[in-house]
């Protein structure tokens, strides 16, 4: 036998560091591992979205807010909803699919679910960052002036998806049944949000029951960043804000609770 | 040394709670190899997993000065959807292994599991004995005090039993066993000294013998169906197997032989 290497003793930051490190390496070989072309369907899987629903959309509607190019309307709604529900379903089977790897001692149950999260969002403002080039490149007029604001939408939407992905990660684990209804649920989120139209164009009695949705205010306000001309209505960050902050402490609790049942099964 | 102190562990089940440990407090000396003894479902996996502190007690501390190793189980360590070589780089990279480190790992790992092409197939391709060389390649490439052995040398043909034999005579100098296995004889081979847990206790006899005793009395007051070696006629579903058993039991009953330790090769 071989002279085997001793394990080097680290400090629990460096090791957390290093878990999240193995697992995003761990997403990323089995989601672009599975396809060819992975990472390409990673990004254009949005912007497959954007064409359908443009074409057919765009037609029949014309064009709904004629200074602004809709597709990149479309694409940044689209963006914002994919950052709330990719790690809100990612949640769902965490612990499921890095069973195996809990056994080591520094990968605990709370691990799986930070590097999907993190996953997420990286993939997430990648391709955001990428279609912002290529949308300027083909000339269409983007402000970026206002860029913090859609980095604390973009991150606000993030937060808040992260904590249902907890909660129902943790709840999926013990009602399998979970699994089945979250993806329904949020089929009706594409429309209450407002990814497809301007939230203006609606009625005003619809627009106060939308605005209880939180993505909502995300959205219009990213939209108003990036073309100074939209106009917003009643959205702001602080309902958003406070959304998040609600739904990742209940998230944590829920986890904290149970983390000793995630662990052993 | 391992010591476990006041250690309690406890799982929910339909009608309330299990205790795998009440209440434990033993020590567990270290250049000695342990044999965990005890009935199915008695706790001795999850022992392993406390120890190679893959869960958390109830209550009660383990304190060592010991490095434990994970668990070396079939069930656990792998990602199935990922090839063996990326599930070994996983556990480097969780370590901060250097680049060097790393292919030393995989160089080990590849040699001592032999398993082909197949180290660069997904896990779940594999069976149990291909895990089983993986996950013991993979734990023999560090360097541990304590190797924690969920019955995997059980599932393996031949070959691979000479090379963990091999492999445990070659730690011997360094590292200790605790060792799960159903089979007595081969804990009787590799192991000095017993845990025996059941019933939410938990004994350490320093003879393996003594323990072996203790357990054989245990199954005998409670009418245990399975007395391990005891066990005249094995259970076969194969007629032929079955023919075969018999006549080796036959054999065994007038010349007194022990039953073979490795079974014939595939």
């Amino acid at each position: 036998m071989p002279t085997p290497i001793p394990i080097p003793k680290r400090s629990p930051w460096v090791s957390q560091v290093l878990v999240i490190r193995a697992l995003l390496n761990r997403e990323m070989a089995t989601r672009f591992g599975e396809y060819k072309l992975g990472f390409f369907w990673m990004l254009f899987e949005p912007l497959l979205g954007v064409i359908v629903i443009g074409l057919v959309i765009g037609t029949l509607a014309g064009r709904t807010v004629p200074e602004i190019p809709y597709a990149f309307f479309l694409l940044n709604g689209m963006l914002m909803l994919k950052l709330f529900t990719a790690p809100l379903n990612s949640g769902l089977n965490a612990i499921d699919s890095n069973q195996g790897l809990l056994v080591y001692p520094t990968v605990r149950p709370l691990d799986p679910f930070l590097a999907r999260f993190i996953f997420h969002f990286l993939t997430t403002v990648f391709s955001f960052a990428l279609f912002c080039v290529i949308g300027m490149w083909m000339g269409i007029v983007i402000s970026l002036g206002q860029l913090h604001v859609i980095a604390i939408a973009y991150l606000l939407t993030w937060f808040a998806g992260c904590g249902f992905g907890l909660i129902f990660g943790v709840a999926a684990a013990h009602y399998r049944e979970i699994e089945k209804i979250v993806p329904v649920l949020q089929r009706p989120l594409l429309f209450v949000s407002a990814v497809m139209f301007p939230f203006t164009a609606l009625p005003e009695s619809i627009q106060k029951l939308m605005l209880y949705n939180p993505l909502v205010h995300n959205i219009e306000l990213s939209r108003k960043a990036l073309f100074p001309f939209y106009n917003t209505g009643d959205a702001n960050l602080y309902y958003p804000a406070a959304f998040a902050v609600v739904v990742m402490a209940a998230g944590l609790t829920l986890f904290h609770n149970s983390r000793n049942f995630l662990s052993q099964r | 040394m391992i010591e476990l102190r006041n250690l309690t562990k406890s799982y929910p089940v339909k009608d309330g709670v299990r205790y795998v440990l009440r209440d434990v407090s033993l020590i567990i000396p270290s250049r000695t190899n342990v044999a965990v003894l005890g009935p199915n479902g008695a706790g001795k996996s999850t022992f392993l997993r406390l120890i190679g502190g893959a869960e958390a007690a109830d209550s009660g501390t383990i304190l060592t000065d010991s490095e434990i190793s994970w668990p070396l189980g079939l069930a656990s360590g792998f990602q199935g959807s990922l090839t063996g070589r990326q599930n070994v780089l996983f556990v480097c990279r969780i370590n901060g292994l250097s680049r060097a480190d790393r292919d030393r790992v995989i160089r080990q790992v590849t040699e001592f599991a032999n398993i082909g092409e197949y180290f660069d197939m997904p896990v779940c391709t594999y069976s149990s004995g291909m895990r089983a060389r993986v996950t013991f390649g993979l734990s023999m490439a560090f360097q541990f005090d304590v190797y924690l052995i969920d019955e995997l040398t059980s599932v393996g043909d031949a070959t691979f039993r000479e090379k963990a034999k091999a492999a445990f005579e070659s730690i011997r100098e360094r590292a200790s066993l605790i060792f799960v296995s159903h089979n007595i004889n081969t804990l009787r081979q590799s192991c000095q000294s017993a845990l025996f847990i059941r019933d939410g206790l938990a004994d350490f006899y320093a003879d393996i013998d003594d323990g072996i005793a203790a357990y054989d009395e245990y199954l005998r007051s409670n009418n245990f169906p399975e007395t391990g070696k005891r066990r005249k006629r094995p259970i076969v579903k194969d007629k032929a197997a079955r023919r075969k058993a018999r006549r080796k039991a036959r054999l065994g009953r007038t010349q007194q032989v022990a039953p073979p330790e490795t079974p014939p090769v595939e």
